[in-house]
């Protein structure tokens, strides 16, 4: 339905019952409460058959030969899949338009780029055997010279990792964001300058639930069960390498036991799950271990960043120029956006003359990072939210008016063509002072007091839909009404936790003026349910949410266009509200739903009615070939975080006293949902910032366990106080915006800047861990974790 | 992943127990809680043939308190039960602080001190209190039974001074005097569920505001948990102002030659020793 | 391959079966009960998605072994709710959004039953305690906590 039809039908705020009361329950929660809400894991067939997959034990290396004849001996072992299974096909990508950049093959035919590398797969009786056909499996490699660091990959005659000559040396992606005034000129004006040179550390997702596939094969098609974040796309990358049309590939997604962006990527041991159930005719349950999830699946991208940045006199934040080398791992997926995404952030939340980002994903033989939680805005809101620091701290300026003077507005048009509509960032920034005791507190700190803040944006609805699809629509819903005024709503979009298939159901309970029970939601099928391009980009709430209301308007309208004429009406007098349709004209003119669709379906030779919707953010490829110009999202959220703690100088401990968080993701939808998204950011923040470190050593992961890669547990979580309650946002479902990623950006340079002001020490790198901050007290160098 | 194969049994008595042990040495390993024991055996640090659970062997899951020979704590005896117990919490508070720092809640519910210092990892932290308070360690074998005082139970990383046959029926801690204080600190970064980068361990006796005996003990500094006698002897015989107590931790940090890993590097662990091992000395003297 | 004979109560009933030695209870209660609201997240005893009252206690069911609960009684998530009635503590959970994605729940339920079957007043600081082996990624902790404040002074007025 077209934009401006469905907005007719729109219904008015003074109409909002549900997410206007917020006295709704999350759809799954039942489930997960009782242990009865099914995960792939807990999905079983009788005569299943267990999966697993051989991993190389060190890279690179050149695969001499693979002997599985031992393997195949034992008793139990049902398949077994070689590199040879899978050679002859495609390998696996990101994004449609840029098939060309897929450079992952299923099973490593001949060279293996990383540790943990897919070699071979097994399915046997049960786990017991395919692990002892897995130790039987020989391989025998031969070493090569591998590259660890990004700046030594790209000299010349560094060790080839995944590049096939093109463009510069092992660079997989190369973004470069120019735009605005002449900068040379603004440098040249500028009353103060600054260089500054920043990095992050490897981080991982670490949902609680491990990845993981069930796979059947039945009448000619793939049955895949997933942990996924893309079904749709998933069916795009396995009928590619399965060799198969999409319409044999169906992917299901389970409930998730979270994503955070890790369960981005079309991996190896779905695929080799269907290829095994095919060939067994039996299904295949293949669950990584935690240490395949930490060595095997994605992590958030190291990058080290230089900034240069020009400031008026007053503080102004004039042009900034920024390189970006981005760690990439051997393999690009998901992390192929991510090297533009880091030229993007740069741009918020401050208004800039004129900027020159340059972005370089590097190719090394390092864990393969892609996608995570903020999708790079994490760790260069990081880097360019201390370089404001410094700034303020060197100019002299209050940090948080130094902030304000630069503060993106509603209506900001940035350089790059960013357009910046609903915009509370300088609101946000108030509200955290305030809250945190800023002014009050700030002339009497004590040694080893700091408060911080943290100034972020991010996008709300990328445009990006991964594969081609018509006017880039990217997510798309359909609703159903029967004659007892019962709902069932199809939506593509993929719940991995954050709430969304309740948050849909909630919109479109709202817009059609029934209780939540009878609206019954069916998700992310690929056979069943409409096109989504999946959970990233911060798109749900925002893309899906307005493609649900749209549905829910259409089913509404045609209705509505039914029954005026009976009540000699006209359409849009009407509206749907506490389970009937009624006249905001004439008190009188009311019906229950049930009974206007049991008249409607009269009136339409028996027809149930459904409702179609779809959103879609018109974007272009420029931001990965080419300028990088153009406005990446319908809308934009912002956020500061304010810490204010204590370091314990002896040792370099951390005692966060409170986080303050303050984020405009325009109108809440549910208070409790993005209460939680919020803290659960402190929380991923706070393990970003202090606890989290994924140590390597050439390419292997020294911690890949929960006892050596510590996130915060109850009790090492501060106070926390959040604050949301903003502009609405005019284009956003009833209002909203994002809440559940930006919000993970500001957690750790505000930490940072905080104890920046307890040490007196300006850090640059992270993590903040206790020797990481006791060595910079003292004056040492952090050699630690050197490659 | 699943576990390797062996053969749980679940002797019915001590002596049953220590005969299976000696007859399958090397292949057997004793189990208590089994929270130290199965993870390592998924992950291939050992395995074993046999495995045998001493949870069905009647009496080993003593607590007591004598006033002669101090605090009893038997093989069964859960780390749980350490930390909840108000007899544990009176007579000896060190004790039941260290048993609550250790790992989880679920893990403490099944996982016992016994367990945790049999496996002698270098940084568990019941040993550091065991050796400050000079703890007798209590051995039955298929010969009979023996005292191993704890000084001499350590010998390695996951190595004891158990013979062939030999498991560890209880562990004794001597009283506190009115006049003798102990404390234990760990070090760790998160708040729980975590492995001390160091611990440091310290009891001492105060007569007329004189220190006349005290005994600091180190973990995860060495490959076993360690004594450290010149930080001692830098506090017995003096008033424990700050600047002796200063070089006592100076003392401490010197006596000890960490390694370096990923959770904590050499000079930080030493830097550590001394921060802790002060503060370890002033929570005893606060309990005055 | 070595077996053996059990007799334990799950959830109240009594279940005799043959188990491989090497199995853990989680793997026994997942697999072979089909009981799978019983998580698996680390295998390692760090996580404590998988925990499950053992005799009263929670304890980690992937570092227990399965032989070792003969003749003793296991209570996992799917035993709580009675006649179709939720506990506080799950109804709390729901009410209070203390949950995301769902995968730590059971486990958190499973901490903060043993919690609250002993101590009826918990403060905050022993409510984080007792939850301190049950890892959540989603929630920063906060509702969670909440949701057990709740179940607290619920179960606290139903005794008044």
């Amino acid at each position: 339905m077209h934009k401006d039809c469905a907005k007719t039908y729109f219904k008015k705020p003074e109409f909002y019952r549900l997410t206007g009361e917020n006295n709704y329950v999350r759809i799954d929660a039942e489930d997960k409460v009782t242990g009865h809400g099914q995960y792939v894991g807990d999905i079983m067939f009788p005569d299943m058959l267990t999966g697993r997959m051989v991993r190389a034990p060190f890279a690179p290396a050149r695969i001499l030969s693979i002997d599985t004849s031992e393997a195949e001996k034992l008793p139990g072992v049902k398949c077994i899949l070689t590199p040879k299974d899978f050679e002859w096909k495609h390998k696996v990508g990101n994004g449609e338009f840029a098939a060309e950049f897929a450079d992952k093959e299923v099973l490593c035919t001949e060279i293996v780029r990383q540790v943990g590398d897919d070699i071979c797969a097994v399915a046997a009786i049960d786990e017991e055997t395919a692990q002892r056909a897995v130790d039987l499996i020989k391989v025998e490699y031969e070493k090569l010279p591998g590259v660890y660091d990004p700046f030594e990959a790209m000299e010349e005659g560094a060790p080839e990792v995944n590049w096939e000559g093109k463009g510069l040396h092992n660079i997989g992606m190369q973004s470069h964001m120019c735009a605005g005034t002449d900068i040379d000129e603004e440098f040249n004006n500028a009353s103060y300058i600054q260089h500054r040179d920043y990095s992050t550390h490897r981080m991982v997702h670490a949902a609680m639930e491990p990845h993981g596939a069930v796979a059947t094969y039945r009448n000619g098609t793939y049955n895949i069960w997933m942990s996924t974040q893309m079904a749709y796309v998933d069916q795009f990358w396995y009928a590619k390498c399965l060799g198969v049309p999409e319409n044999h590939v169906r992917v299901i997604k389970p409930l998730v036991g979270g994503g955070f962006g890790g369960k981005l990527d079309s991996y190896s041991f779905g695929l080799c799950a269907a290829k095994m159930a095919e060939l067994t005719q039996r299904p295949v349950r293949m669950i990584l271990t935690r240490e395949e999830v930490f060595q095997t699946t994605r992590n958030r991208h190291p990058i080290y960043m230089h900034i240069d940045t020009a400031f008026a006199e007053n503080g102004k934040m004039l042009a900034k120029k920024c390189y970006h080398v981005l760690d990439g791992g051997p393999y690009g997926g998901s992390g192929v956006a991510a090297c533009a995404q880091a030229t993007l952030w740069a741009n918020f939340p401050y208004k800039l003359n004129s900027v020159d980002f340059l972005a370089r994903r590097v190719y090394t033989n390092n864990p393969a990072a892609g996608a995570m939680r903020g999708y790079t805005a994490c760790q260069v809101h990081f880097a360019h939210d201390l370089n404001m620091q410094y700034a303020a701290d060197q100019m002299g300026i209050d940090p948080v008016e130094f902030r304000k003077i630069s503060a993106a507005d509603p209506g900001y048009v940035a350089p790059a063509g960013l357009h910046i509509t609903s915009c509370a960032y300088k609101e946000t920034l108030d509200t955290a002072a305030k809250e945190i005791g800023w002014y009050e507190r700030k002339d009497k700190m004590k040694d080893g007091e700091g408060i911080g803040f943290a100034g972020t944006g991010f996008v709300s609805g990328t445009g990006f839909a991964v594969l081609e699809a018509p006017n880039q629509s990217s997510a798309c819903v359909q609703v159903r009404l029967n004659k007892r005024g019962m709902c069932t709503l199809y939506i593509g979009s993929h719940d991995i936790g954050q709430g969304s298939d309740t948050v849909m159901t909630a919109i479109v309970a709202e817009e059609l003026g029934l209780p939540m029970d009878m609206v019954k939601t069916f998700m992310s099928d690929t056979f069943l349910t409409p096109w989504d391009s999946g959970s990233y980009g911060s798109r749900v709430t925002f893309l899906a949410g307005n493609a649900a209301r749209r549905a829910a308007v259409d089913a509404k309208r045609q209705l509505f266009e039914t029954i005026a004429p009976i009540w000699g009406v006209m359409p849009e007098t009407l509206e749907c509200l506490e389970g009937k349709v009624i006249s905001k004209e004439k008190a009188e003119l009311q019906m229950p739903i049930g009974d206007a669709m049991f008249k409607y379906m009269t009136i339409h030779g028996g027809d149930e009615l459904v409702g179609v919707g779809s959103y879609y953010h018109r974007t272009d490829n420029s931001q990965y070939n080419g300028e990088n110009t153009t406005n990446y999202a319908p809308a934009y959220s912002f956020s500061t975080g304010a810490a204010h703690l204590t370091v314990d100088k002896e040792t370099g401990v951390l005692d966060i006293d409170e986080f303050v968080f303050a984020h405009d993701c325009g109108r809440a939808l549910n208070r409790r949902a993005v209460e939680g998204q919020l803290e659960g950011s402190i929380g991923m923040g706070l393990g970003y910032a202090v606890y989290e470190h994924n140590i390597t050593k050439e390419g292997k992961i020294l911690n890949p366990n929960f006892r050596d890669y510590r996130f915060p547990t109850a009790l090492d979580m501060p106070k926390m106080r959040t604050f949301y309650d903003f502009t609405p946002d005019e284009e956003g479902p009833l209002g909203a915006k994002e809440a559940g990623e930006g919000s993970a950006a500001p957690v750790a340079p505000a930490i940072a800047n905080a104890v920046n002001m307890a040490t007196g020490v300006y850090f640059t790198s992270l993590p903040l861990d206790p020797e990481h901050i006791w060595r910079a007290m003292n004056g040492m160098e952090d050699d630690r974790h050197s490659k | 992943m699943v576990l390797p194969q062996f053969e749980y049994i679940a002797a019915s008595s001590l002596e049953e127990a220590c005969k299976l042990l000696l007859e399958h040495d090397g292949k057997a390993k004793v189990m208590a809680g089994a929270t130290d024991l199965i993870p390592p055996m998924r992950d291939k640090v050992f395995t074993a043939e046999y495995v045998i659970d001493l949870k069905k062997i009647p009496g080993l899951d003593e607590l007591s308190y004598d006033e002669k020979e101090g605090l009893k704590i038997g093989a069964l005896t859960t780390l749980r039960t350490l930390e909840h117990s108000p007899l544990v919490k009176e007579k000896n508070p060190a004790v039941a602080y260290a048993a609550k720092v250790i790992a989880s809640t679920q893990i403490r519910a099944k996982g016992t001190l016994v367990g945790n210092i049999c496996n002698a990892s270098p940084s568990n932290d019941s040993a550091p209190n065991l050796l400050a308070q000079g703890a007798k360690v209590n051995v039955q074998g298929v010969d009979g039974t023996r005292v191993i005082p704890i000084e001499e139970f350590f010998l390695g990383v996951r190595r004891t001074a158990l013979k062939p046959g030999e498991i560890v029926t209880s562990v004794v801690i001597p009283p506190l005097a009115e006049d003798e204080k102990a404390a234990y600190m760990k070090f760790a970064v998160r708040k729980a569920m975590d492995l001390a980068i160091i611990g440091v361990a310290a009891k001492i006796k105060m007569k007329d505001g004189v220190c006349t005996d005290a005994r600091v003990a180190l973990g995860a500094v060495a490959v076993t948990p360690i004594l450290a006698p010149a930080a001692a002897a830098e506090l017995i015989g003096k008033k424990l102002t700050d600047e002796v107590i200063d070089k006592a931790a100076e003392a401490a940090m010197n006596s000890c030659s960490p390694i370096s890993d990923i959770r904590a590097s050499k000079e930080y662990r030493k830097e550590m020793v001394r921060v802790f091992t002060k503060r370890a000395v002033k929570q005893c003297l606060e309990q005055y | 391959m070595h077996k053996s004979m059990i007799n334990l109560t799950i959830n109240g009933d009594e279940v005799d079966a043959v188990v491989k030695d090497n199995l853990t209870l989680l793997d026994f209660l997942r697999d072979q009960l089909g009981l799978t609201g019983t998580k698996k997240g680390c295998e390692e005893g760090e996580c404590g998605a998988c925990t499950v009252l053992l005799d009263g206690l929670p304890v980690n069911s992937c570092c227990t072994l399965a032989v070792e609960c003969n003749g003793r009684e296991v209570t996992t998530i799917e035993g709580l709710a009675r006649n179709g009635q939720l506990t506080p503590l799950q109804r709390q959970f729901i009410d209070k959004w203390a949950l995301q994605c769902g995968y730590c729940t059971p486990g958190m339920i499973m901490s903060a039953t043993a919690l609250l079957n002993t101590n009826h007043h918990p403060t905050e600081l022993e409510i984080r305690e007792a939850i301190e082996g049950n890892l959540c990624r989603c929630t920063g902790y906060a509702k969670i906590v909440e949701a057990i404040q709740a179940a607290a002074a619920e179960m606290n007025w139903e005794e008044a």
